[in-house]
Parts: structure tokens; sequence; C-alpha cells
């Protein structure tokens, strides 16, 4: 993309050179009488007062062009008078000088009477703002013309018998000149009216050449008439043919040139990097104030930053300004709209151009004021020459005899500025197209300044978003105490926390911009504007903090001041969340940037910032709550793992104690069985000796169950067993101590199945458990199988207990062999009652303790069959 | 010296004589000589006076006053376990030259201990859990093994 001077040289390679083209073009452009006055005497004797006319070339070149025309044919009739005079002309002659003289004094006569009129038409059209390239003033002098020249041709053919008839061309001329002036637009009744005049004269003179003597055409005057009217016809036509074709090409130039400045306009304000180094050349408020804003390491503004628009809008008016043709705008102020609390609304300066009045009034202006309130752009070709019955006089410059233009700034219907545009006394004039041209302007400045405030809002956002990522509040507080200040241009800013939103305690979190001794201040619900905002959750922004001390705490608002070492100018408090959870509320004090009160757009992003604040202390406090929630229940978790233990270790102790009486009891039966061979009391020593075998089985496996569990390592015996024949041993002496008379267990043993190494007490304590479920849990009158033989594909002996009971779900197969968990049929059926949910966990830990393994197999088509598989770790060799 | 006699004599070494009083008797019966001994201190005094063919031990033996105490180290008091182990590693030698015969048992085993016995030279066999030997004939059993009965 080229820069300014880039463009600015491709676009002044085209100056027209050729004479007649340098003709028109000062034909155009002021005015020749003016100009000839000018020529002849060097100042100004008469001044026509018509110099306005040069912002519309075309009229200025019509109103010139009669001039001339003027000159010319009172020069010409001046000449013949003094021929006529020393050749003692024929009296015909005479009468037909005398009908020119007197026709071009009439003519003469009502244009000096009417141009007074015609100022006047021409100020109320340059106050009125330029509205079409061709402006109806001459309307009345083309009548003037048309029958000026009509009466003489009928007046001198009636009553003086002369042949003017040749006056007809200028008559044709003014007809052509007229409407081609009136270009397109309606030509209206009056153009009717005269073509009917006129080609009723046509057929009126014609029909008497055709009856008279054609030669009368063709002496002295008559035949000079003749000529001179069709030459005048030939020049009168060709000229405004020529202007208008050579300002349709110049404009056309021109247009390209206003489009390829748009184009460049919009880029350089739109585009971050397309800033020309060279385009600042001073008069910027933000370059003489300087910008707190801008990047301190590149000394370029940051596109996300305030100011940037500024620096892109004050090069943009620079460019604009340049004093080359055809633009006429020398001077620029951009004025942007912002709301103030007492003065209601406001037009700051935000960028300026050779527009020094700017820096009176940086506090602001009143957008009533002069013609700023206009809906549309308007234009006025001089700030002076203004008339009419309105009242308002231009805000600046109102003595200047140069244009001026106003262009509305619109956003959504609503202004949002004005950009003010004054041109030089000796400058070029306002052009047609500047109306689209600045209305085009308008709108990209407009959505350029909406685009940045846009970039700066999303950029300020994305920087809160970031802190969604910090680990820890007190990192969170720093970092949006920083962001919130750079963004909300602030001198002062502190983020006061309110940490639990039922609280009325409020503290300084972070602060920037106050001696760090600001922590210090105290904020509760109920004392000052700070707790109001919070405990509303509604803004309160006090754009004039002098006007309205009182409404603060003096002490408080004392004691700000000194830790922010300055008055308080402006004062904003923004809440962080609705009443009902308020986290406290973000403090900013004086605006550091353009004005020193915080704007409509300020609190636009104060409280959108606010309400992400808001999000991330939510977060953090959930967090928090979940963190405690987690530590409490880990607390718990901890506690209950502990009562686990102590409860494991209270029943391994248990067991481990009752295992001494139980041999004990063992050792005194089988001692008394011993001494005593009375059959009866054998019988019951056994019946006894039974029932202890039972609880030493169930406290020996309970404990090294446990004992296992709590990471013991216990000394287990090695014996070879034959599983088959003990698990029948301890079937009966289940069956003797259990009241299950009604089972009917089937024993089956595959040949080949071996002798089984192992820890005798721990095998009896598995069988014990499987048995003692089987009993507990099977059918009533149901057969249960203990069968021995080989599983999987290296045919490894295994013990299966086969019952038929409760339904176990197949999702339970697994977790009834967890400690204290029961199958859902045993744990709702009122009839399982029993138990605690131990002994197949036991089961598990022993055989495991071993080597081996035991599972629970189930089948869908048999619900109530479980099987128990029992696969040992070490096969003896014999079987 | 003292003097051995032909009886076997049965030295056992327990706190709690009420849960070995069936296996004593049946020793008894067996025509064993059988002294219990209840304290660190009725242990010492029997092995000093008497030869035994057998000391049956508890792995988990009290002290029950300052002299008992002085036995063993703190670390060998910290766990009632070791004291036993602790008495027959002190006592390892003079058992050894009087020919009497070790029996280790124990409700609760634990392999530590059991593994420490062993590494003070005493056989597999000669450690058991009362629950291995809690009918009479199998603690009688084990007994005439070792003695050679």
């Amino acid at each position: 993309m080229p820069g300014f001077s880039q463009l600015e040289k491709s676009l002044t390679q085209n100056d027209p050179s050729s004479m007649i083209v340098d003709l028109i073009h000062r034909l155009s452009r002021a005015s020749v009488f003016l100009g000839s006055q000018r020529a002849l005497f060097g100042r100004v004797l008469i001044h026509d007062r018509a110099h306005l006319l040069r912002h519309s070339p075309t009229a200025m070149f019509f109103y010139n062009q009669r001039a001339i025309f003027f000159a010319l044919s009172g020069l010409f009739l001046l000449t013949n008078l003094l021929y006529f005079i020393l050749t003692s002309a024929a009296p015909e002659v005479w009468h037909s000088l005398f009908a020119l003289l007197s026709a071009w004094a009439i003519a003469f006569c009502l244009t000096l009477y009417f141009h007074v009129h015609f100022l006047s038409t021409l100020n109320n059209w340059a106050e009125a703002g330029i509205e079409g390239d061709l402006p109806p003033f001459f309307r009345r002098y083309f009548l003037i013309d048309f029958f000026v020249i009509y009466s003489a041709i009928v007046i001198a053919r009636l009553f003086l018998s002369v042949h003017l008839d040749g006056l007809i061309f200028l008559l044709l001329a003014n007809t052509f000149v007229y409407s081609a002036y009136r270009g397109t637009r309606k030509s209206g009744f009056v153009l009717v009216l005269c073509g009917f005049l006129f080609w009723g004269l046509v057929i009126f003179l014609a029909a008497e050449i055709w009856k008279g003597d054609p030669a009368h055409y063709f002496r002295d005057l008559s035949t000079i008439i003749f000529f001179g009217s069709f030459v005048g016809l030939f020049f009168a036509t060709i000229g405004p043919i020529t202007t208008i074709s050579d300002l349709r090409a110049e404009q056309e130039k021109i247009t390209q040139r206003r489009l390829q400045l748009l184009g460049l306009f919009e880029t350089v304000l739109s585009d971050p990097g397309s800033t020309d180094s060279s385009s600042p050349r001073g008069g910027s408020e933000d370059s003489a104030n300087g910008d707190s804003t801008l990047d301190n390491d590149s000394n370029k503004p940051s596109p996300t930053k305030r100011g940037y628009f500024r620096e892109k809008a004050t090069a943009v008016l620079q460019q604009l300004c340049s004093p080359e043709e055809p633009f006429w705008y020398s001077s620029a102020c951009l004025w942007l709209r912002e709301g103030h609390r007492d003065r209601r609304d406001l037009l700051l300066p935000a960028a300026t151009y050779d527009f020094e009045e700017a820096n009176d009034h940086l506090n602001g202006i009143s957008p009533n004021k002069g013609y700023f309130d206009y809906p549309d752009v308007i234009i006025l070709p001089s700030l002076k020459y203004r008339f009419g019955n309105d009242d308002r006089s231009p805000a600046f410059r109102k003595g200047l005899d140069a244009p001026a233009a106003c262009v509305p700034l619109i956003l959504r219907g609503q202004r949002v500025g004005v950009l003010a545009l004054y041109g030089n006394p000796a400058g070029p004039p306002v052009h047609v197209e500047d109306r689209a041209f600045l209305r085009s302007l308008g709108f990209i400045v407009a959505n350029s300044l909406e685009q940045s405030q846009r970039r700066h809002r999303s950029a300020a956002e994305a920087e809160l978003d970031n802190l969604l990522r910090v680990a820890s509040l007190k990192e969170v507080f720093n970092s949006a105490v920083m962001i919130l200040k750079r963004y909300l241009v602030a001198k002062g800013c502190m983020v006061i926390f309110r940490e639990d939103p039922n609280l009325p305690q409020l503290r300084i979190a972070a602060q920037v911009g106050f001696d760090k001794d600001v922590l210090g201040m105290d904020y509760e619900i109920g004392k000052g504007e700070t707790e109001r905002c919070a405990e509303t959750g509604n803004v309160i922004r006090i754009d004039d903090a002098k006007r309205h001390r009182k409404s603060f705490d003096q002490e408080r608002l004392r004691t700000l001041e000194r830790y922010h070492r300055d008055a308080i100018r402006s004062w904003m408090a923004i809440p962080i969340g609705p009443p009902s959870e308020n986290y406290g509320v973000i403090k900013v004090v004086n605006r550091d940037f353009r004005c020193d009160w915080f704007t409509d757009d300020d609190q636009r992003l104060g409280e959108n910032l606010a309400l992400r604040l808001q999000v991330i202390f939510q977060r953090f406090m959930h967090l928090r709550r979940t963190e405690d929630a987690s530590r409490e229940a880990k607390q718990l978790a901890r506690k209950a793992e502990i009562e686990a233990k102590a409860r494991q270790n209270d029943i391994m102790n248990v067991t481990h104690q009752l295992q001494g009486p139980l041999v004990s009891v063992i050792g005194s039966t089988t001692l008394l069985k011993k001494r005593y061979s009375s059959q009866p009391l054998r019988r019951d020593l056994q019946r006894l000796e039974d029932h202890v075998e039972d609880a030493l089985a169930l406290c020996n496996g309970t404990f090294l169950s446990l004992a296992r569990a709590t990471g013991k390592e216990l000394s287990l015996g090695s014996k070879d067993i034959n599983v088959f024949d003990e698990a029948k041993l301890l079937v009966e002496r289940l069956q003797s101590t259990n009241s299950r008379g009604d089972l009917a267990f089937e024993y089956r043993r595959e040949p080949g199945f071996p002798i089984i190494r192992i820890d005798r007490d721990l095998f009896i304590s598995v069988m014990y458990t499987l048995i003692h479920n089987a009993m507990k849990y099977a059918q009533p009158r149901s057969r249960v199988i203990i069968e021995c033989g080989f599983e999987g594909p290296s045919e490894e002996p295994a013990l299966k207990l086969k019952t038929l009971g409760p339904c176990i779900q197949l999702h339970e197969r697994d977790l009834i062999f967890e400690k204290f968990e029961r199958g859902y049929m045993v744990k709702t059926t009122g009839r399982y009652h029993r138990g605690v949910g131990l002994g197949l966990w036991v089961a598990r830990q022993l055989i495991e303790e071993v080597g081996g393994n035991i599972r629970l197999e189930l089948s869908p088509e048999h619900p109530n069959l479980a099987v128990f598989a029992v696969r040992f770790p070490h096969a003896s060799e014999g079987t | 010296m003292p003097e051995r006699r032909a009886v076997k004599t049965v030295l056992w070494f327990d706190n709690d004589p009420a849960m070995i009083e069936p296996y004593s008797a049946a020793l008894r019966d067996e025509g064993y000589t059988v002294t219990i001994a209840r304290s660190i201190t009725e242990a010492n005094s029997a092995l000093e006076s008497e030869t035994f063919d057998l000391l049956i031990l508890d792995v988990m033996i009290p002290t029950f006053d300052d002299a008992e105490e002085e036995e063993f180290s703190p670390e060998e008091t910290d766990c009632g376990g070791e004291t036993g182990l602790a008495f027959y590693r002190r006592r390892r030698q003079m058992l050894s030259s009087a020919n009497t015969e070790v029996l280790v048992i124990t409700v609760r085993l634990d392999k530590a201990i059991r593994d420490a016995f062993i590494a003070e030279g005493l056989a597999t066999e000669r450690i058991a859990t009362k629950i291995a030997l809690r009918t009479v004939d199998l603690f009688l059993e084990r007994v005439r093994e070792i003695l050679g009965d």
C-alpha cells in the first residue's frame, strides 16, 4: 500500500497544459470582470461580489461568458457607431444601429438592476450549502436576453423597417446555452414557452424572406449582424460544450483521486501496519501532550491502545489538508462526542491539523454549536458571506471568507462526532463532489473509530481473559489492576475485593497510582460511595469531583487524595457483580487521556471488564470451595481410613486374642478324649471340638487376611494335603455344627487329581468360608457339589463348589470379594442378613497369599447357580 | 553342673499357664516332668538349677521388673516378640552345651521372627504356631519327634 507521499506523486501528474483548457479553467474559476479590473489597474475598483460563483465552475463560466458577450457586443456597437458617423451612413443603417444599441442598453441596465438579486440568490445558495453543480441563478438573465433580442428583431422589422433577422442566431445560441446549463433537469414552462415563440418567429421570418428580397440581408449592417450572430452562435455553443466536457474530464480525475484518497484513508485508519512515518507534522493534540498509552519501546502506537486512532486520524487530516488543488481543505478538526454527567454531551477535539483553536477547547464544546448538529454533510462556500434568517453562527472562523464543511460521524444512527474542515480565502473553490466525498470520509472515520474502540475493548477483554489461566488470586489482582488502569486510562486504579458477598467487609486487594499505605484503608458496606456501588450493583461515576465533593466522605476523600498525591477530579466505581453476588468494586480516579473525566465508553468497557473479573473471582471462589471440600473429603477419607485400619486392627487383635483360648479349648477337649474312653463323652467332646475348630478356622482366616492387608508378613506352613478328603471332612464337620441337614453334598474328583502342598489351616479357612456360605445361602433341599478337577489350558488343579442360591448379578462377580461387601440380593433380602461381608474377601486374601486364586463363575442361563472355583498354587508329586 | 535325670524333663516358659495347662497335663500323662516358668527370673532360676531335655519357649515373654528389663536392650523390648528371641540368643550356648532341645511356639508367627530364630540355628520344625499343635496328639507327636522318643 503506497503511503501518502507516493500517492500524491501519482496524483499530481495530470496538470492541464493546453492554453484552451487553461483559459476555460480561468473562466470557470474567477470572474473575468474582476480579473480584468485587476489586470488593468492592479487593484479592485468595482467588485461584482460574484466570487462565490467560483464554487460552481460551470456557473462561473456562464457568468463570464455573458460578461464577455456584453463587453464584445458593446465594443462592436461603439465601433460601428463611430464608423457610421464618419461615413455618413444611410438612415436605415442608423435605424438598425439604434435598435441594436437600445437592446444592448436595456439588457445591460436590466442586468445591473438584477445583479443585487442575483447576488442575494448566490449567497443564499452558498449559505445553504452547495447543492448541485448548476445553481439556478441564470433563468432571469436568459429571459432578459431572449426577450430583448426577440423584441429587437420584431420591433426593427415592424416599426423601423430594418432587418435584424440575423439576431435569431443569437436567440438560438441563448436558448442552446441555457438549455445546456439546465442540463438534464426539467426544462420547465419557460423553455417551452420560449421554444414556441422562437419557432413562431422563425416561421414568420421565413415567410417574410420568402416574400421579400433576400438581398436585404446582405446589405450594410444587416450583413454584419447576420454573420456576427452566426459567429456568436458558433462560439456560444462551442464554448459551453468544451467547458462542460473539460470540467467533466477534470471532475473524473478529481473523483478518481478522491476515491484513491478514500481507499488510502480507510487503509490507514483500519490497518495497524500502514502508518506513514513521515506524515505526522505536528498540530496533533496527542503529539503535543504525549500519549501515556503509546508503547514506550517502539514509540509507535499499539492498535489496541488509546491514542492509536488519534494518531491515525491526525495523519489522515494532515494529508487531507494538503494545499494542492482541487482540495480546498487547509485545516481540520475531528471532534468526538463524549458524555458528561454534568455538562451533558460534549464534543472533544480528537485530532487536528492546523487548527489551533482546539487547544482552547480541550474540555469540549457543545455539540449544538454552529453547524455541528446538522444531520448531513454541509458545505459552506464562505463562512463570512452567509445570509438568511438562520441566526446560528459558525463555531469557529466565522469571519473568514473561506469555505468550510461539517461532516457528521454517524454510527448506527447515533451521532458520535463531527469532522470540521476549513479552507483558505485564497484557496481552491469547493466542488459539488465534495459532499459525496466527505460523506464517505465521514463513514470511514466513524467506522474506523468504532473498529478502534472494538479493538481496544477486545484487547482489554483478551488480557483479562488470560487471567483465567493465572494460578493465584493475588496474581489476578495485581495483573487486573494494571490492565484496568491501562485500558481505562486512569491515573489511579484499585481493585477492592469482597471475599464473601454475604459479608460487608471489603479490602483493597491491589492498587496502582497510589501510595502503598492506601492498602490500609477500610471499606465496609454502608460507609461511602464505593460501598454504595458494591451494595447497589450500580456504576457510580462522578465526572466533576470538585463540583460533587460534598457527596463524598470528606475525610476518606482527603485520605485518598493524599495517597494519590493529587486532587481527585474524576471518579468512577464499577461493581464486580450484582448485589447478590458482589465481589467488590473497581475504582478508578482521574482520567489521563483527552479529557479528565471517564467517558461513557470507559464506563461500558469498565462494566464489561468487571463482568469478566466477576467470572474470574467466581472461578477462584469455586476452586477454593472445591479445594476446601476436597481437603475436607480427604481428611474424612483419611479419618475413615484410620478408623478402618483401627477396625481392622481391632478385629485382627480380637481374632488373635481369641485364637489362644480356642487352641487351649481344643487342647483340653483332645486331652479329655484321650483320657476318657466313654463313647458318649467322647462324642460330646468331639462335637465341642468341632465347634471350636469352626471358630478357630474363622478367627485364623480373618486374622491372617487382616494381617496380610496391613502388610505383615506371616509365616505359613507348607504341607501335602489331600484337598478332596480335607474338604469332605470339613463338610462333615460343618454339617454337624450347622443345621443344614436338608442339603445334599456331592463330591466329584477327576482321576489324577494331585496332592496339594499348602498351609493346612489356611486351606481350611478358605474352604470353611466357601462351605459355610453355601450352607447359609443354598436353596432348601438343594445339592451342593464339591468337585476336584482340572481347568485351563495348563490343566491346573482346582476345586469348585457349586450351589444354587440367591441370584448374584454379573457386575457383582468381583464386587462380592471386596471387604465388607455383599451381594445385592443378600443385602436387600431380610432372610440373608447375617454376616458383615468379610468371608469371601478373607478367602481370596488367603488363597492369593499362597499364590492361588479364587473366582466366581456365573451363568446367565442359570442365574441362581454360583460356582466358586479355587485354583491351588502348588501340586505335590503324589495323588 | 546339675545332674541329668532319666525321666525327660521339660521347661515350659510361658507367661500364661492357663493356656498351656492341657498340653502340660498331656506331657505329664506321657511321663514327662514339666516345669513351668512364668517369668525370666523363674526361667533363669530353673535353667541354673536343673538341666532340661526340652525348653518350650513362647516368642512373647514379658518382663516384670527392672532386673528383667535389664536383660534386654531397649530395641529388644520394643517388640514383645523379640524378647523370646533375645532370651534364646543369650542362652543358646548354654542350652546347646546342656543338650537341651528347644521348641518355639506362638499364636502368631511373623516371618521375620521365624527367620531370626532360624538364623540363630534353630531348625524350621522347632518353630510352630499353637494352632498347628492345637490337639494334644499333634503336640505330643511334635515333642516326641524332637526328643526322639
